[in-house]
């Protein structure tokens, strides 16, 4: 069955912003403009941008943290949005989220066994007993010795304290796992280590991941597909590898020519792009991105581009990659 | 052992240890320890007030004339009062109207403005603004006319003082837990726990109230300390405890006529006053001082 | 050339309720005329703490300097009194924080905000100091200086906001430049301009850097020599090409993406050792714990800078020994 196993259907989320008095509603931010993505079961996908693109909203509106503005994000079949209180409950348990805190996610006033507990004590009816089996099996899992069932997050390191997220976050055995940025707020060893973690679990459970990260390396050794977004729309998708190799989108191409990693020479070999990220209040006219874009045309300005699809499952949203399909020279 | 038993010893185990830790940091502060000290002796003296009081019928009622307005001597301690009444046993008696009194104002208060200020944090929107209007509402109404309202409607009774106390000051704890709830439910914690699927009432309940707990207790201790001196107040004013109810703030009252007369009769109650509300305000400052460090340590 | 900038045996400790905890203990760290010298490790290795110690702003208590000298063109800076430190603190050595929108003061245009600086430290009038707040402001690459300088804070940008702190920075011709993260809240795409900004800066006003981050890949391409922190403590230094090239701390190897094959080995070490970080022990060098390529004496005592060559030195007892990349035993714990 080649169906996606998560389906976002152009997905909008706008936050009213309110002023005068009384309160009306004066302007939208746009948070979320028209996302549709496809994943497939078994599959990470890499979701990769700057601030204020909108990743973290998204992610919110696919877990219905936050009430979508219109569009669709279909789990197994079934609309996410459409589902009355008791169904929501249940579907809950199909996908979960680690956070990017490993100091916050976890209440401070709980104990371990609480915090990894809770998702069976919401939804299963089991005996303490029962629970605490399960708690215990739940932290071997993630490589935490049983007696930190009695401990407090506080007593452990952040490596630690998200692996014990993790753990929380497979109690209900979930097929989709949305991971916020799982390692950025952890120390070097713990990285790798996490990062092991989880390629383990994805195998030994069967999971789909949505990774959000802004470290490109984390996304290289883990992401299948990556989806790059800016101010609310993706702007390309496709395979990590063939992405990595050639990025085709402008400002794929000044994203990761930016970030400096292992083989940036020197100084001038970062681009830095003029300007700044325009608010999500005044989206740019056209393409979003023309405010920005080194090689925005006459059009870009005008229009919308069009979704470009550059190979099997590569694609890119814009006029320039349009342009050059039709034999015309690129950048 | 069964899984159970391991977990109920365990459990006991590290509440006595937190016990043990809130002590040892409450012994730090010395002032604070000695007014956590003078309170429990004030609560046992509340309970047993009317087993101890040398003449438990003075402290309502039995009139004495012969023996009225004595000073201090070996029979009457703190000397009587112009009824001739042993002023020891009825200022001993007023410790227990005080401290249920204040305990009762403040219990109800919290009561009432806890789950207000819970619901108004976490809800917002409508629900927060209909609240907090509310609550705007009734802090504007002054403790004293409020009192001064319902005495002239309900007339006035200890019990009326503390329903007007009551009514002054829930909205103070709805304030304080607002403002907290707002910026806890941001953190990361509360989102997992949505995203689990737990029912709104557990979050406020279970994630939530327990973070922001300790500014309440801090000001509830202190608020203890103030009601009293409120009802003291109220009753001075006549629009409280009535004859012959031996509160602290109404002998007062009834001394002021035989000021000179007798220093004793004004001295004592007040004395009484000033020491209780000195080891709640005490109290409340060491107890945010203990709750905040380890706050710091989350 | 040498002695321009040096820190000698400095020992930075916090009072903690736990006890008094060293954050810091650097032997010795140059800082040449001229140069960028990036110092690199991850949080709590005590990079700020070694930033707020050279402008003496560390919060103290609970901070305080046990010992140690850091000396700048020829003065101890630890022995001047407050007043003297205060005349150097933007005038000779400027600092710049991680967070422009809490370093900028709300109620100020930016533009007022230099004035200020420039009027505390040169004691210049309205018109000049007006003059030089336009100038830094041209100087920081922002486009339309004479609008910019009526603006408040929160009408600029993440990225145009660092850009006013440079400016502030510099406005009173300081020569070295301490960079505390600069670049760690704004966004990637910002970041590469603000980095080159100090770059040119660098170049065309001759001053010194001192820049400090957590990405290794961030401070080799700003960088002309490389300091790896942990723990307090250095525990390698060289050119950036040296660094890169060949790492040879096996922590610097780390943050480099050099991940050993025997990772599984590490986990337990990691949990037995849960609270490690109290108090650290100065006999044992402080990468032990999480060593791979440890041996007998690590335990034993900690390590100190060994020379490799003359620009790169290493703080490890193999290198000591010789033994820089062999299999020779490791402990099993």
């Amino acid at each position: 069955m080649n169906q996606p196993a998560l389906a976002i259907k152009n997905l909008k989320k706008y936050f009213p912003v309110y002023s005068g008095f009384p309160s009306r509603v004066r302007d939208w931010i746009k948070a979320v403009d028209g996302v549709t993505l496809n994943i497939k079961k078994g599959e990470t996908l890499g979701v990769v941008g700057e601030s204020g693109c909108g990743k973290s909203t998204l992610v919110n509106t696919i877990l219905r943290l936050e009430e979508p503005t219109s569009g669709e994000v279909i789990l197994e079949g079934k609309n996410v949005f459409c589902l009355n209180k008791k169904e929501m409950s249940q579907l809950r348990k199909k996908i979960q989220i680690v956070f990017q805190d490993p100091f916050w996610s976890l209440n401070p006033r709980w104990l371990i066994k609480d915090i990894v507990g809770e998702p069976l004590y919401v939804h299963l009816n089991l005996s303490l007993g029962e629970l605490l089996s399960k708690v215990e099996k739940l932290l071997e899992m993630v490589g935490i010795p049983k007696t930190a069932l009695y401990k407090y997050p506080h007593e452990f390191s952040g490596g630690e304290r998200q692996r014990i997220a993790i753990a929380r976050t497979l109690a209900l055995e979930p097929n989709f796992v949305i991971l916020d940025e799982p390692t950025s707020s952890i120390d070097i060893f713990s990285q790798t280590q996490i990062l092991e973690l989880l390629k383990k679990l994805k195998e030994e459970f069967n999971l789909t991941y949505i990774l959000i990260s802004h470290d490109l390396s984390v996304v290289k050794s883990m992401a299948d597909k990556i989806s790059i977004m800016y101010l609310g729309k993706v702007v390309e998708y496709g395979p990590a590898e063939e992405v990595f190799k050639n990025p085709t989108h402008p400002y794929t191409n000044a994203l990761f020519k930016a970030i400096p990693n292992a083989g940036t020479k020197d100084i001038n070999s970062i681009i830095a792009l003029e300007g700044d990220v325009p608010s999500a209040i005044n989206i740019p006219s056209g393409c979003r991105f023309h405010t920005r874009c080194p090689v925005a045309l006459e059009i870009c300005h005008k229009k919308e581009p069009p979704v470009v699809k550059l190979s099997k499952e590569h694609e890119a949203v814009c006029f320039l990659l349009e342009k050059s399909k039709k034999g015309e020279s690129l950048l | 052992m069964s899984k159970k038993s391991i977990y109920f010893n365990i459990l006991i185990k590290q509440k006595l240890e937190t016990l043990k830790e809130y002590l040892y940091l409450l012994k730090q502060n010395k002032l604070t320890f000695v007014a956590l000290i003078i309170i429990l002796f004030l609560a046992i003296i509340a309970i047993i007030a009317p087993i101890i009081a040398p003449f438990p019928s003075h402290i309502y009622g039995d009139v004495n004339p012969q023996d009225k307005l004595l000073a201090p001597s070996r029979v009457y301690f703190l000397g009587t009062d112009e009824m001739g009444r042993d002023l020891f046993s009825r200022v001993l008696y007023g410790t227990r109207i005080s401290l249920l009194g204040s305990l009762i104002a403040v219990g109800t208060g919290l009561l009432i403005g806890v789950p207000l200020g819970l619901m108004a944090g976490f809800y917002g929107g409508f629900i927060d603004e209909f609240i907090m209007r509310i609550v705007d509402m009734f802090l504007s109404f002054p403790p004293l006319l409020l009192a001064m309202a319902i005495a002239a409607f309900l007339g006035p009774s200890l019990q009326n003082a503390i329903l007007a106390l009551i009514i002054a000051w829930w909205p103070w704890y709805t304030r304080l837990i607002r403002g907290q709830v707002v910026s806890i439910k941001e953190r990361e914690f509360v989102r997992a726990a949505h995203a689990i699927g737990t029912p709104s009432w557990q979050i406020m309940l279970k994630h939530i109230l327990p973070n922001c707990i300790s500014p309440i207790i801090v000001q509830a201790s202190m608020d203890l300390g103030g009601i009293i001196l409120t009802l003291a107040a109220l009753s001075f004013l006549g629009l409280g405890a009535q004859a012959p109810t031996p509160e602290w703030g109404l002998i007062i009252n009834t001394s002021r006529t035989y000021f000179l007369k007798a220093w004793w009769y004004s001295t004592f109650p007040g004395m009484a006053i000033f020491i209780t509300v000195l080891s709640f305000n005490l109290l409340g400052d060491g107890l945010r001082e203990v709750l905040d460090p380890k706050t710091k340590k989350y | 050339m040498s002695n321009y900038f040096e820190i000698k045996d400095l020992k930075v400790s916090f009072k903690t309720s736990e006890g008094v905890k060293n954050v810091l203990n650097i032997n010795k760290l140059n800082l040449y005329k001229g140069e960028t010298l990036g110092i690199v490790g991850e949080s709590g290795a005590g990079k700020s703490v070694l930033a707020a110690s050279i402008l003496r702003i560390l919060p103290s208590p609970p901070a305080f300097i046990e010992s140690g000298k850091i000396i700048f063109k020829g003065q101890d800076l630890l022995l001047l009194k407050e007043k003297e430190i205060q005349k150097i603190r933007g005038k000779e050595i400027s600092m710049i924080f991680q967070d422009p929108m809490s370093t900028l003061n709300p109620v100020f245009t930016v533009g007022q905000q230099i004035m200020n600086v420039v009027r505390h430290n040169r004691h210049s009038n309205k018109e000049d100091a007006e003059k030089d707040a336009l100038r830094m402001i041209k100087l920081v690459k922002l486009p339309d200086a004479k609008n910019t300088l009526h603006k408040y804070p929160h009408e600029l940008s993440g990225g145009q906001r660092q850009r006013i702190i440079i400016a502030i920075a510099l406005s009173c011709g300081a020569e070295l430049l301490i960079a505390d993260e600069p670049t760690r809240n704004v966004d990637v795409t910002i970041q590469a301009g603000i980095l080159k900004l100090i770059d040119e800066l660098r170049k065309e006003l001759g001053i010194s850097v001192l820049f400090i981050a957590n990405n290794v890949n961030l401070i080799f391409i700003v960088s002309d020599r490389v300091a790896v922190l942990y723990r307090g403590k250095i525990i390698e230094v060289g050119t950036s090409q040296e660094l890169r090239v060949e790492p040879i701390h096996p922590y610097t190897r780390r943050l480099l993406g050099i991940v050993p094959p025997t990772e599984r080995k590490i986990k337990n070490l990691i949990e037995v050792n849960l609270k490690e970080g109290i108090k650290v022990d100065s006999s044992v060098c402080p990468f032990f714990y999480k060593c791979e390529k440890r041996i007998e004496i690590c335990k034993k005592n900690s390590p100190t800078l060994t020379k490799v060559s003359n620009t790169h030195l290493v703080n490890c007892h193999r290198v000591i020994d010789r033994e820089v990349d062999n299999e020779s035993t490791s402990i099993s714990h």
